[in-house]
């Protein structure tokens, strides 16, 4: 299909080579320069989607970030993109688009009845409607969110890639229309390190689309083009373009959104699709420009109501002919150049309906001068058609603005240019904690002071003429750069602009009257992509809703993709009127970031998958790989949870690996273990205090288990230090407490006992740890390691030796988390898998065994060893788990006072105890909750729950720890766990140590 | 996000901190002449302002140093910083 | 008897991977300088016994002024804080360098701990090598201060680093032994759109500084 509205000349579109897109289905041809919008347009499909909730006939608005109906669902599959902006999306070759929310398809939706209904939908009919019955709002949910909502996100994973970069600069300038190009050329001129960012493929904004308009004696696209080979001849200014600041933080850190890939065909595609700019500047300079407003009359949603600066944008800048005769509807100067723009590209322009009573500015004298009839003292009170504008109504406007009067006069057209003034983007001013301020004046919301090193310019300051934004622009770059480099600079270059663009006020005009009260006539959009009309903001007036916050919720004014960017001040100003309060004292919703929607991609960068989270592995890591490891995360390391054997699951493998351990060697990898040094005179005074129990008496060469409490009496981490020498000692942590431990630690030397001469150094990585366990522990060691005497009376449990393992110099522990006669081997990391390599070596005619976390755990608990995190969970004493014996007499320790308070005192309080099922053969959940007789009356009291779950294999029976109310009291009485299924599980109450409860077998 | 003046560092981001709540809290010489109320005002109590507040950070990705921060609990304006052991500005207490 | 020790670094099994000796001076290109020994040490800068017997051991005085380093022969010193420093130095040189430390410091209250086997060095070469660290990580990497001579603790992605810029196109990167294989990967990730080239040594001049990844001694 040609393109039949095509302009035979014109524009930034590069005629010379065809592209072609499917839209609906249907094949189109577009050029170079188009966005999906304008190709569209310039094949004559004007009507593009359907509404929200009426489901009524809508057509392209605006030609940027405003757009609030053409929103389509782009591209298929894993790369469907729901809700692009077709006035955002760069046409490229095979494009495939559709309409969203309508079925099969906007021109004949079938899904339209809804209009019928319309008068039963008023504002908050959610609310009204179906939360009543309540038992029906589920099924009613379902049918309305079908026939609303807009696009469907992908279901596949996405196939693209994401990144992000921190950037830091002295000026950073968001938007590169005529105000961001002059300021960014001023700062980067000064010598700042500049970013520029716009949200356009091309720099220029405005003067893009303007037509006979010369800056410095070049035509505006052109000085453009100008302006951004000088930037880019700048080592010091970085050009992002089809890049929107999206994001406006604290101290000045702002985000940006860089479309890398998106303008490309999918096949052509490579990168990072999306970068998200994460930019520190010392100074921003905000030209982010102004949106043109809409004027609210009747059924102003046609297909065929654009707004004039749109029309001047699709006109000049892509050489569409959007019509065969137009009408221009507008309150100020500007519509005009609309007017002028499509009577240069052969429109017939029937006539420009001007509010203003004698509108007599220079662009008004132009009009007139080129044979067009300018209605004056009107509006336009209706616009006709069905699927398409055919006509519009004029009428009369009396002085006071709120009747219309006179004979009503249709005007034929299929194009109708409306103007209802700028509102400046104060988005990004407003993230800043800028307060935006209404100035009567201009009738627009202008940046207030600023909170931030800021300063707003050019259109978004509320400036509309060309000349006075770049000459803030450039006065603006100048300044900001001044202050980021502290430095004396240049006064800013000045542009000239011809013809001038001096305009006359406007006429401010937020409702147009009608014949009919709002609500009885047609309607009166205020949101069209939201389906509100003035006579919903006049409803929730009329209910009591006063708030614009609140009316915004009720009415869904300014929700949806494009965040009111259209409609929301001419809501707010509807709503001033009906309460009869000012458009200041009404103020406006919240700005909150994002000014545009930024995909979850985006959000997420490369941190997915393997990178989401480090993966910290030990020296081990590969031999564990090598030797069929299956692993579990503990915190961010991965350790090796079991070692199947060919046809073995987790449970034989693991009761394999325990009886190894027990009843000959076992092997396991403990590297991940925190491990800090602790250096100075004062180290033993210290972990009297950070600890439960007393170190100044531990011998030379020993070691010993410690508790260490928060201040408020909890267990948050135990594990065994070792005196290395008289102030010297080497502290182990669990795996996921080493960093907090460390820091913890840290905080007290550094802030509560700066006077204690100790000093911390975390040797976790730098030590490589094997467990080697079992009753033939002492025979592997020997084999390995020549110099040091194992004999039980030299080397006793609870000791250090070093010495020489493998060849290599070692710090030998002999501790047990096991019970059972055991030793760690702590060597240099780097000597890891040699040591490990050799032990194994050494092991092998006592057939060592490798075993995982899980086999720890069980052989732990038989023990009645806890894990803290898992047996406790920040609100479990040391008492709680009976170890009352770790709590030192005579000296302080953090925690200790918390311990005698009323609570922690409780006999009542969860108590560790241990868990022995009825059926040997039944494991209990962990988790599980503990109760005394689950068929009691719902709520059943609870009891407790379990907190560790095993089968033993050398007792040949489960066996559970559990934290049960007064449970030390309560070993023999029997309990119930229900779980989810029904069944119901008895157990009985039993002391937590099930295995070598003296202690005999590890002190051999 | 907030850039954090390191005493030592300097201006770093908020990212490599680490928070550890308000600043002065003073552990009791002697826990055991105290009520339980008045230790659960040790371990629990915070002054929560709205406004100018003395707490806690750790340069944990930099110095690992721990330091005093004034900071508006309204405009997260920071105002000074200074290490531990300095005095509090009297007027913020 | 005569036993065969096998160290590794630990980004040895991607050390291990065929690389290119030679890289193209254009790409981005990396390797680990592992292998090297790794003194944390800390101490009072303001007592004097512990300044000059530290001076004295690594043969330079301490940098003082927060994040910068000193270089003393084949020895570097980091600032890591007030009371705590970095030295790192050829693999063989470690304990006779912690031994000076240890013998200089008696009776000083200090500490002197090996962290060699916790942390390795990776280089990075290329005109975007500052790039590819931006994406990751928040400290102004182009800053005009940072530069030789300088230092920072700061993150990389996630993971901890300590870096050091070697001019316009290089830096180096210390990270502990437990995420270097994740940072690896990140590294490798991002660094896809430079060219991302793998390199087994680097120009002569810092060759003197280079230990092999692996190394079997007898």
């Amino acid at each position: 299909m040609s393109q039949r509205h095509r302009l035979a000349q014109g524009g930034r579109i590069d005629r010379t080579r065809r592209l072609t897109f499917t839209f609906n289905g249907r094949s189109y041809e577009g050029h170079p320069g188009d966005t999906l919008a304008s190709a569209l347009l310039a094949n004559g499909v004007t009507l593009v989607a359907r509404s929200w909730k009426y489901h009524r006939p809508r057509g392209i608005v605006a030609c940027g970030v405003e757009e609030p109906n053409a929103v389509v669902q782009l591209e298929t599959g894993a790369r469907t993109v729901p809700n692009a902006r077709a006035t955002e999306v760069e046409l490229y070759e095979g494009l495939v688009a559709s309409s969203v929310n309508c079925w099969p398809g906007p021109e004949l939706d079938l899904m339209a009845a809804a209009r019928l209904f319309s008068r039963l939908m008023p504002a908050g009919f959610y609310y009204k409607t179906f939360m009543w019955p309540k038992g029906l709002w589920m099924k009613y949910e379902h049918y309305i969110r079908k026939a609303s909502g807009l696009g469907h996100s992908p279901t596949e994973p996405d196939p693209d890639a994401y990144d992000k970069m921190n950037a830091h600069c002295d000026v950073l300038v968001a938007g590169g229309g005529p105000a961001g190009l002059a300021a960014a050329l001023a700062a980067g001129k000064a010598g700042a390190r500049v970013i520029l960012a716009d949200q356009q493929a091309e720099f220029g904004g405005t003067l893009l689309s303007l037509r006979e308009t010369a800056i410095d004696g070049i035509p505006a696209a052109q000085w453009a083009g100008q302006a951004v080979q000088r930037l880019s001849a700048m080592a010091n200014v970085r050009l992002l373009a089809r890049s929107t600041v999206f994001g406006y933080h604290d101290e000045n850190f702002l985000t940006i959104a860089q479309r890398r890939t998106d303008h490309l065909p999918p096949g052509e595609r490579s990168g990072a699709r999306e970068r998200t700019w994460r930019v520190r500047a010392k100074q921003v300079v905000l030209a982010t420009g102004a949106l043109e407003r809409p004027l609210v009359f009747g059924d102003n949603d046609l297909p065929g109501v654009m707004l004039a600066s749109a029309v001047s944008c699709f006109t000049n800048r892509h050489g569409v002919r959007l019509g065969g005769r137009a009408v221009v509807f507008t309150n100020n100067d500007g519509a005009y150049a609309a007017a002028l723009d499509l009577h240069a590209a052969g429109v017939e322009v029937a006539a420009v309906v001007d509010a203003r009573p004698a509108p007599e500015g220079a662009l008004p004298r132009l009009v007139r001068d080129a044979g067009i009839e300018v209605v004056q003292g009107a509006v336009v009170t209706r616009a006709r058609g069905a699927k398409r504008l055919t006509g519009a109504h004029v009428m009369a406007l009396d002085e006071g603005g709120e009747r219309v009067h006179g004979p009503v006069r249709t005007i034929d057209c299929d194009l109708l240019a409306m103007s209802g003034g700028w509102s400046p983007a104060v988005h990004l001013h407003a993230q800043s904690n800028g307060r935006p301020r209404y100035d009567e004046a201009r009738a627009c919301f202008v940046p207030g002071a600023s909170n931030q090193a800021q300063r707003s310019a050019g259109a978004c300051n509320g400036r509309f003429d060309l000349e006075s934004c770049l000459a803030e622009g450039a006065a603006s770059g100048l300044e900001a750069a001044r202050l980021a480099c502290a430095a004396a600079l240049p006064v800013a270059p000045r542009h000239s602009v011809s013809p001038a663009t001096r305009e006359e006020p406007l006429r401010p005009l937020w409702l147009v009257p009608a014949t009919q009260p709002p609500g009885h006539g047609a309607k009166q959009f205020v949101d069209p992509q939201n389906d509100v009309a003035a006579s919903d903001i006049l409803l929730a007036a009329r209910e009591g809703y006063r708030s614009i916050e609140h009316v915004k919720r009720y009415t869904a004014l300014g929700f949806g993709t494009d965040q009111g960017k259209l409609g929301n001040i001419n809501g707010m100003a509807i709503l001033a009127q009906a309460l009869g309060q000012t458009i200041a004292e009404t103020g406006t919703t919240t700005f909150r970031p994002n000014y545009t929607p930024v995909t979850f991609g985006a959000i997420a960068g490369p941190d997915l998958g393997e990178l989401f989270e480090p993966v910290r592995k030990t020296a081990m890591h590969a031999w564990h790989e090598e030797n069929g490891a299956l692993f579990e995360n503990v915190g961010q390391w991965k350790r090796p949870w079991y070692f199947p054997r060919a046809g073995e699951d987790l449970h034989s493998a693991v009761n394999r690996e325990c009886l190894a351990a027990r009843t000959g060697v076992g092997i396991m990898d403990a590297s991940t273990l925190g491990k800090i040094d602790i250096k100075g005179p004062d180290a033993a005074t210290f972990l009297n205090l950070v600890y439960t129990n007393a170190w100044s008496k531990l011998a030379v060469g020993r070691c010993r288990y410690g508790i260490m409490l928060d201040e408020n009496g909890m267990v948050m981490d135990d594990g065994v230090t070792t005196r290395l020498g008289e102030n010297h000692f080497l502290m182990t942590t669990t795996t996921g407490g080493a960093a907090r431990v460390m820091a913890w630690l840290e905080r007290w030397l550094q802030t509560e006992w700066p006077h204690f001469k100790v000093y911390l150094t975390s040797v976790t990585d730098h030590l490589a740890t094997a467990a080697v366990v079992g009753p033939k522990s002492r025979d592997v060691l020997r084999a390995a390691c020549t110099d040091i005497d194992f004999s039980p009376e030299a080397f006793p449990f609870m000791s250090y030796r070093e010495g020489t393992v493998a060849g290599v110099h070692a710090i030998v522990t002999r501790i047990s988390f096991s019970g059972e006669l055991a030793y760690e081997v702590n060597v240099c990391a780097n000597l890891g898998r040699h040591v490990w390599n050799a032990l194994i070596e050494a092991g092998k005619p006592f057939g060592i065994t490798p075993y995982g976390t899980e086999a720890m755990h069980v052989l732990r608990a038989e023990k009645g060893f806890i894990i803290v995190g898992q047996d406790t969970d920040g609100s479990v004493t040391p008492v709680d788990l009976g170890m009352d014996w770790i709590i030192g007499k005579g000296k302080d320790f953090i925690g200790r006072r918390s311990l005698h308070r009323s609570d922690t005192r409780r006999e009542d309080r969860k108590q560790l105890v241990g868990l022995l099922t009825e059926d040997p053969k039944t494991v209990l959940p962990e988790g599980g909750q503990v109760v005394k007789d689950a068929s009691a009356p719902v709520p059943v009291p609870m009891e407790g729950h379990v907190t560790s779950s095993y089968f033993s294999a050398f007792l040949d029976r489960s066996i559970a720890l559990a934290l049960v109310k007064g449970g030390a009291k309560r070993h023999g009485e029997e309990v119930q766990v229900p779980l989810a299924d029904g069944r119901v599980l008895r157990a009985t109450i039993a002391p937590p140590v099930f295995v070598d409860a003296e202690g005999a077998r590890q002190n051999v | 996000m907030l850039i954090i003046p390191c005493p030592w560092c300097g201006p770093r981001e908020q990212t490599e901190f680490a928070y550890g709540g308000e600043a002065h809290i003073v552990r009791p010489k002697d826990p055991d002449a105290l009520s339980d109320e008045q230790w659960g005002d040790y371990v629990f109590m915070r002054r929560n302002p709205k406004g100018r507040l003395l707490e806690q950070w750790a340069h944990a990705f930099g110095c690992r140093r721990w330091f005093n921060v004034e900071r508006d609990t309204v405009s997260y304006a920071i105002t000074r910083v200074y290490k531990p052991g300095e005095p509090a500005p009297e007027e913020a207490r | 008897m005569s036993e065969r020790i096998l160290q590794q670094a630990p980004l040895a099994h991607v050390s291990a991977r065929p690389g290119a000796a030679v890289a193209p001076v254009t790409a981005l290109r990396y390797f680990e300088n592992g292998l090297r020994g790794h003194i944390n040490l800390r101490g009072d800068p303001t007592d004097a016994r512990f300044a000059a017997a530290a001076e004295r051991a690594l043969g330079a005085a301490l940098p003082t002024a927060a994040n910068t380093t000193r270089i003393a022969g084949d020895i570097i010193v980091y600032w890591l804080g007030p009371d705590e420093w970095l030295a790192v130095t050829p693999g063989e040189r470690e304990q006779e360098v912690v031994n000076a430390l240890r013998s200089g410091l008696d009776g000083v209250h200090s500490s002197v701990t090996p962290v060699t086997g916790g942390q390795t060095v990776l280089v990075l070469r290329g005109t975007h090598a500052r790039d590819l660290l931006a994406k990751g990580c928040p400290f102004d990497l182009h800053s005009p201060g940072f530069r030789p001579g300088a230092c920072a603790q700061t993150h990389l992605a996630k993971a901890g680093v300590l870096l050091r810029p070697l001019g316009d196109d290089g830096m180096e990167i210390i990270v502990r032994r437990s995420f270097a294989d994740y940072l690896y990967k990140w590294l490798e990730t991002a660094a896809a759109e430079y060219g991302w080239v793998h390199a087994t040594g680097e120009a002569p001049e810092s060759r003197a500084h280079l230990a092999n990844a692996q190394n079997t001694v007898t």
